[in-house]
């Protein structure tokens, strides 16, 4: 009964197929099978955001999506959203305002912040704390990723 | 942590889906997975199979019927805060859903999800208490209606039966464009609420529910009386309604009192908000 499922999606662009066990969450496939290392892993319950991933054009918890339900989704992690360039201006601002130190929030950070800036091209620092607020970073202290944030929304066309 | 292994089916229709929750392995349906996966992965429910709704189309729409606004079980949180028809008719969930977990969360998790977990501390519970919402229900070869206020049964517990799915509510038209309110007090923004209150007034009526306080979203008849008799009621009458409303939390000691001394500054909030022109979440 829990045997092996063959999925067919695309990963950042690219159709690829896998086999997976249902119990295989979609963070950990792209870890150890896909190879993909920017999507980190931390409390697999669904509050650190660390494990965020972009499925069908929304970003969700890797952690809390299994690998079996991307049969047919698309899917783009953050190392598509930095080859694509569609978050460079974000990632700049990150490197000038130190916004990062150990990193392991970080890509969960730049693809919430990149959906906050296409929903709400000059949002508030209220709004940017919001959206900002299911991500846990325990290096930064937050307040250098909200004024990334912030600039990289005055950096965009 | 990581989940025991379990059997997994995506359905292609709501019949589909009821036949293998009627099966013999102990099945769950997945939703959203916002709450059930966490559950899983902690390992405080085990599921053989899961049956994954998430592909029917059909559960993923907010339609007007007659004088009712139908919304799927499958329609997402997010959904729900960009709707139309939902920001027109039923602005108390468009304000209600900004409480509601945070942006990714509320990327996936649904309406159905919401109210078959049936969290105390959840916010859409308690919105449907006051809305008199109806849920529908389906299970292999019938369907049946439960009305909101017999639906929550206590934590995590709902009237659904094994082998029963819930497939939208329904929300009367009338009640939905009463002014409302909803007020919380939680950690963070987008956590569950350590308290919670909602408040709906229309022509002679007042209804009115907490979250985050008892077992689950409970109905506060006492509150909705004295506020019906005297609207601008002060807060000691408010907290002694609020007292035989809760009974759990009065009986609790001074962490239950105290419970009841937010509940009532949030109704209070509540009613603010709704005299100057409601909904405000
Ligand atoms: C970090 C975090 C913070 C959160 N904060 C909040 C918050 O502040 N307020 C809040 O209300 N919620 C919060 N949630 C929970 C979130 O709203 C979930 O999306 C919701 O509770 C469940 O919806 P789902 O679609 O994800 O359901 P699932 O997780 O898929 O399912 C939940 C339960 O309901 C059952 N179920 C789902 N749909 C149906 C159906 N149609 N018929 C029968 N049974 C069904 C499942 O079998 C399961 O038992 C939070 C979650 C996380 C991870
Ligand atoms: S690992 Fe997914 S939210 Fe923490
Ligand atoms: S930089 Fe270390 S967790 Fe955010």
């Amino acid at each position: 009964m829990s045997g092996i499922h063959t999925i067919k999606f695309r990963l950042n662009g690219r159709a690829v197929a896998k086999h997976v066990e249902p119990r295989t969450s979609a963070a950990d496939m792209i870890r150890h099978v896909s190879g993909l290392t920017g999507t980190h892993v931390g409390c697999e319950h669904g509050v650190c955001g660390a494990c965020s991933i972009v499925l069908d054009g929304a970003v969700v918890r890797g952690c809390l999506v299994f690998a079996v339900q991307l049969d047919g989704a698309d899917v783009e992690t953050i190392e598509g959203a930095s080859d694509s360039g569609r978050i460079a201006a974000l990632q700049a601002a990150f490197v000038d305002r130190n916004a990062l130190q150990c990193g392991f929030c970080t890509p969960g950070m730049l693809l919430i912040a990149a959906e906050l800036l296409s929903r709400e091209p000059s949002p508030s620092r209220e709004q940017i704390r919001e959206a900002l607020s299911g991500n846990i970073c325990r290096c930064t202290g937050y307040e250098a990723i909200v004024d990334a944030v912030a600039a990289a929304a005055k950096v965009k066309p | 942590m990581k989940p025991r292994p379990f059997a997994y089916r995506r359905a292609t229709s709501v019949e589909e889906a009821c036949s293998l929750l009627d099966g013999p392995v102990d099945a769950r349906v997945i939703a959203g997975g916002q709450s059930l996966v966490p559950m899983m992965n902690l390992r405080l429910v085990s599921p053989g199979l899961l049956v994954d709704i998430g592909g029917l189309a059909e559960l993923q729409r907010v339609t007007l019927a007659g004088d009712a606004l139908h919304i799927g079980a499958l329609v997402r949180h997010r959904q729900v805060e960009t709707d139309l028809l939902v920001a027109r008719h039923v602005p108390l969930l468009a304000s209600a859903v900004r409480h509601v977990a945070h942006q990714a969360v509320r990327n996936r998790g649904t309406l159905g999800g919401s109210l078959c977990h049936a969290d105390p501390a959840a916010e859409f519970p308690a919105c449907m208490l006051v809305l008199e919402a109806t849920l529908h229900i389906a299970s292999s070869g019938s369907e049946r209606t439960v009305a909101a206020g017999d639906f929550f049964r206590g934590m995590f517990a709902t009237a659904l039966e094994p082998g029963e799915m819930l497939t939208g509510v329904s929300i009367p038209l009338t009640a939905a464009r009463d002014r409302a309110a909803l007020h919380e007090m939680s950690r963070r923004h987008g956590d569950l609420a350590l308290a919670g209150i909602v408040g709906r007034r229309g022509q002679g009526v007042q209804r009115w529910a907490a979250f985050g306080i008892e077992d689950r979203a409970v109905r506060l008849f006492h509150l909705e009386t004295v506020l019906a008799d005297r609207p601008q009621a002060g807060e000691a009458e408010m907290l002694a309604a609020l007292a035989i409303d809760l009974p759990s939390t009065a009986g609790a000691g001074t962490a239950g009192r105290a419970k009841l001394v937010i509940a009532a500054e949030l109704a209070r909030r509540c009613r603010e908000d709704i005299d100057r022109a409601g909904v405000t979440a």
